[in-house]
């Protein structure tokens, strides 16, 4: 049976300031269906979709690999991976049973032309069975070598669509980071998707866009008044960002072998944050909106200097140590990695930006495995009281620290200084603390159910645009490639659960300052 | 008052000012209600999204009709379910006789400064009431349940001229309870050509929920909006009412005619006075079924004389967990949508 074709048109059922915004009709295809992504955070954030009822009425989920697997084997799996990872577990029948109906598998290798064939015939079926009306996402969960390839193919076989047919029917491919291994290598993956898509119909997925807390930032800075006002150098000492995790690379030595910190994490989670909190208010909310101003402050990255490359961005790799009081191993010991390997587990830079806004405010930025907590939080570091008020009361004024908790235990703090009851005038600094998990009962949605439902809805707000990837690169690379040609001597040159090398302390003291956490 | 009570609240008060207690808040709430079957129903509605949205509970027990008068305060701090570190604090005040006229008083220093006071009305909003004026002062959001009035056309009369003389939000909770099938509808008749088989539509039946619930008097209501504002959406207008075995409404379409029936069926099964089915009628042999499989689901199916639609199903967000009741509650913004529909139940005869 035909579906009539989709017409835009309003919906008199809905009220579009008010209603959740409901995904348009789609089959989502996701290649690489067996891996750990699909299982552990797709999968559950579409069960969980369906849950709040915000998957759309006509769905479908394809997935893509090359394992040999019934629609019967893939839901019971997928049932098995609701049940161990979904935020709400575990799965309702009622509920499963009319969402695993959703779900399909399909068999192919991802170079096989006959598979992609087979693919468009049964997602035409599909369109017919459940209503979907030819509108596809195409969820690239694959290594990144795949991506050239797998897009080509779909365009080959005509399974994304010119961008002016959108009026009838519309192609997203999501694609996960890293985009690319540096400058050239993001170029050229971008100029072989754009020789296929255009820009609006590719959707780079950087998941920390997706938490709840990440998206705060926008709210908490652009809609507190009090706080923008005091947001720039003339209030601000420094900012740190950190993005420390206590785990070690686990079973990913590959993987890390070919990537280290500075391109698993600070290309791009970083500097999304960097991003989020540099950024000047945008003049609406419409997705390219906000995107153009994180651009303006990638852009305004002041270069890192080759003749001071050692000073301003430190490295480092764990050697054996303690977590929790557990003995691990240190990074060359683990996994497929090599005995003498020198790639860096840990990083740590001072980045100014020129603009009017942050000129001579130093970021300092550090993402390293085996730490001792796992913590990602922006900590605004204000300037000092003139403090002559108590000096003479030997006093210490402590700086201001506005410290934004990312994950675990989100929320916004505020350290101020306050007298302690006495009959002296001691000065005591005190915070004052909102955390999430009080004032909001209920666990937020992943990350990933907002990504897909914007994908879906065509909302690229969290997504990284292609300038925003590339000035990112842009930066990085030349200290990506200056630590690939100067190998280090020192490594591994700090102890797992430690806060890190030696040199990252003495970044910040060179300055004058410390790290907040350490 | 007795010196329990007054000790009660100069507890309540320095507990203000514990260090060692971690208070939860994001709103202060005044729940209001003088029938003892409403008291119940309105306690379950506040555990139900207390532990989502965690608030100070001013929740009032008044007995008018009692001439003698009398105050009773009974002040808790109850733990939330999710998060047993974090609790919020509860404040019950049974007021009679001329007790009841204190009790705005009562409860003024105790709001949580800064954040927001919702105001949930448990009683007919539109019939007099001393209390009410002094505490639609303090209010910046009321919440009514037109589930509490016995007039539903002389309560959306008076309920669109308070509306139009009020700033603050108002809250229709029967709105929000219908707010799951009305998404249902909007999934269901998401295209150009869908809308217009339903607007041509002759006859449509709304199969409402009538098993007896104590907590619950009207079971129509929630059917009765429903279909406003389903007329009011395809631009629908009224021409009658009969009673007969049901409510049958008839209006004037593009196409012609078409007779609404609700009619009751009882199911212990679901949710009380919700929807359980509606059946759609229409040119060309058109026959659309959205049908409640369970309390978080409806099946759709949909045929005409060219073609047999494959069923679909739909999630039904349940009223018991789901944010959007909740979201419709304490955050969305005022309805155009609800005011139109309210506008044409008004005029209903």
């Amino acid at each position: 049976m035909a579906t009539p074709p989709s017409v835009p048109f309003d919906n008199p059922f809905e009220e579009s300031s008010r209603t959740n915004k409901t995904p348009e009709a789609c089959i989502l295809v996701i290649f690489g269906a067996t891996g750990d992504l699909t299982a552990r955070k797709l999968i559950p954030a579409l069960y969980n979709l369906a849950r709040e009822g915000l998957l759309p009425a006509h769905f479908a989920c394809v997935g893509f690999a090359r394992r040999e697997k019934s629609h019967e084997q893939f839901r019971q799996e997928m049932l098995e991976a609701v049940n161990s990872f979904s935020r709400s577990k575990p799965a309702d029948p009622n509920l499963w049973k009319t969402f695993s109906q959703k779900l399909f598998y399909h068999q192919s290798e991802f170079h096989d032309d006959a598979g992609y064939e087979s693919l468009n015939h049964f997602l035409h079926q599909l369109d017919i069975q459940m209503g979907t009306k030819g509108n596809r996402v195409y969820y690239l969960s694959t290594q990144p070598s795949f991506f050239s390839l797998i897009v080509e193919k779909l365009s080959r076989h005509q399974l994304i669509y010119p961008v002016n047919q959108r009026e009838e029917k519309w192609s997203h491919v999501i694609i996960e980071k890293p985009f690319g291994r540096d400058l050239q290598t993001s170029q050229e993956l971008q100029q072989s998707l754009i020789s296929h898509l255009d820009e609006s119909q590719i959707f780079r997925i950087d998941h920390y866009l997706g938490k709840e807390t990440v998206q705060n930032l926008l709210v908490f800075r652009f809609s507190n008044p009090i706080f923008e006002s005091i947001w720039n150098s003339n209030h601000i000492d420094n900012i740190q960002i950190t993005v420390s995790e206590e785990i070690g690379i686990g079973s990913r030595g590959r993987f890390w072998e070919e990537a280290g910190m500075l391109r698993d994490i600070v290309q791009n989670h970083m500097m999304q944050l960097l991003s989020l909190v540099a950024m000047e208010p945008p003049p609406n909310l419409q997705a390219d909106s906000i995107r153009s101003e994180k651009v303006k402050v990638l852009q305004a990255l002041h270069p890192l200097a080759m003749d001071q490359m050692d000073q301003i961005a430190i490295r480092g790799q764990y050697g054996p140590g303690y977590i929790t009081g557990d003995p691990v191993k240190g990074y060359r010991q683990e996994e497929n990695v090599n005995p003498e390997s020198t790639v860096e587990t840990y990083a740590a830079l001072k980045v100014l930006i020129d603009n009017w806004r942050w000129v001579g405010v130093p970021f300092y930025l550090r993402a390293g495995k085996r730490l001792p907590k796992r913590a990602t939080e922006i900590s605004i570091i204000f300037k000092k009281a003139p403090g002559y008020l108590f000096e003479e009361l030997n006093s210490v004024v402590e700086q201001n620290v506005m410290t934004i908790r990312i994950q675990p235990d989100e929320g916004i703090s505020l350290k101020m200084n306050c007298k302690v009851p006495s009959l002296n005038t001691i000065v005591q600094p005190v915070k004052m603390d909102f955390k999430y998990g009080s004032h909001f009962g209920s666990p937020p949605p992943e990350a990933y159910e907002r990504l897909i439902c914007d994908c879906m809805s065509d909302d690229s707000t969290l997504f990284a645009r292609d300038d925003e990837v590339e000035a990112s690169w842009r930066f990085l690379t030349p200290l990506i490639h200056y630590w690939e040609s100067v190998k280090p001597k020192d490594f591994p040159n700090y102890p797992a659960g430690s806060w890190g090398p030696e040199a990252a302390d003495a970044l910040l003291l060179r300055d004058k300052r410390q790290w907040r956490l350490h | 008052m007795s010196n329990s009570n007054l000790s009660q609240l100069k507890t309540f008060a320095q507990s203000e000012s514990n260090p060692t207690q971690l208070k939860a808040c994001l709103f202060n709430l005044i729940v209001y209600t003088h029938e003892p079957r409403r008291t119940e129903y309105f306690k379950k509605v506040v555990d139900l999204f207390k532990d989502q949205f965690p608030c100070r509970i001013f929740f009032i027990v008044a007995d008018p009709d009692r001439s003698e008068s009398n105050l009773d305060v009974e002040v808790l701090s109850t733990p939330l379910k999710s998060n047993t570190a974090f609790s919020c604090d509860h404040m019950i005040i049974k007021a009679a006789g001329q007790a009841i006229s204190e009790v705005p008083f009562l409860i003024l220093p105790f709001f949580v400064p800064d954040l927001p006071i919702y105001l949930l009305w448990g009683q007919d909003p539109t019939t007099e009431n001393a209390i009410l004026p002094h505490l639609l002062l303090y209010a910046t959001r009321l919440i009514f349940d037109s589930e509490c009035s016995k007039n539903l056309v002389r309560f959306s009369h008076e309920m669109l001229k308070t509306l139009a003389s009020t700033s603050i939000p108002m809250i229709d909770m029967n709105w929000a309870r219908i707010s799951g099938w009305r998404e249902v509808l909007a999934q269901t008749f998401d295209i150009h050509e869908r809308v217009e088989q339903l607007s041509t539509a002759s006859s449509i039946v709304i199969v409402y929920n009538d098993y007896p619930n104590p907590l619950f008097f009207h079971p129509e209501t929630q059917a009765i909006y429903f279909q406003s504002w389903l007329a009011c959406r395809l631009g629908w207008k009224f021409l009658k009412l009969s009673k007969e075995e049901g409510f049958n409404l008839f209006y004037e379409t593009q196409e012609g005619q078409v007779h609404i029936r609700l009619l009751p069926e009882p199911h212990q099964e679901f949710s009380s006075e919700g929807l359980l089915r509606l059946e759609i009628t229409g040119k060309n042999d058109y026959h659309c079924i959205l049908r409640r499989s369970s309390d978080q689901q409806v099946i759709v199916q949909a045929s005409n004389q060219y073609q047999c639609e494959l069923p679909l199903s739909l999630v039904l967000p349940s009223i018991d967990s789901g944010r959007m009741f909740m979201q419709e509650m304490f955050y969305q913004k005022m309805s155009e949508h609800y005011s139109q529909m309210l506008a044409l139940i008004s005029q209903i005869k």
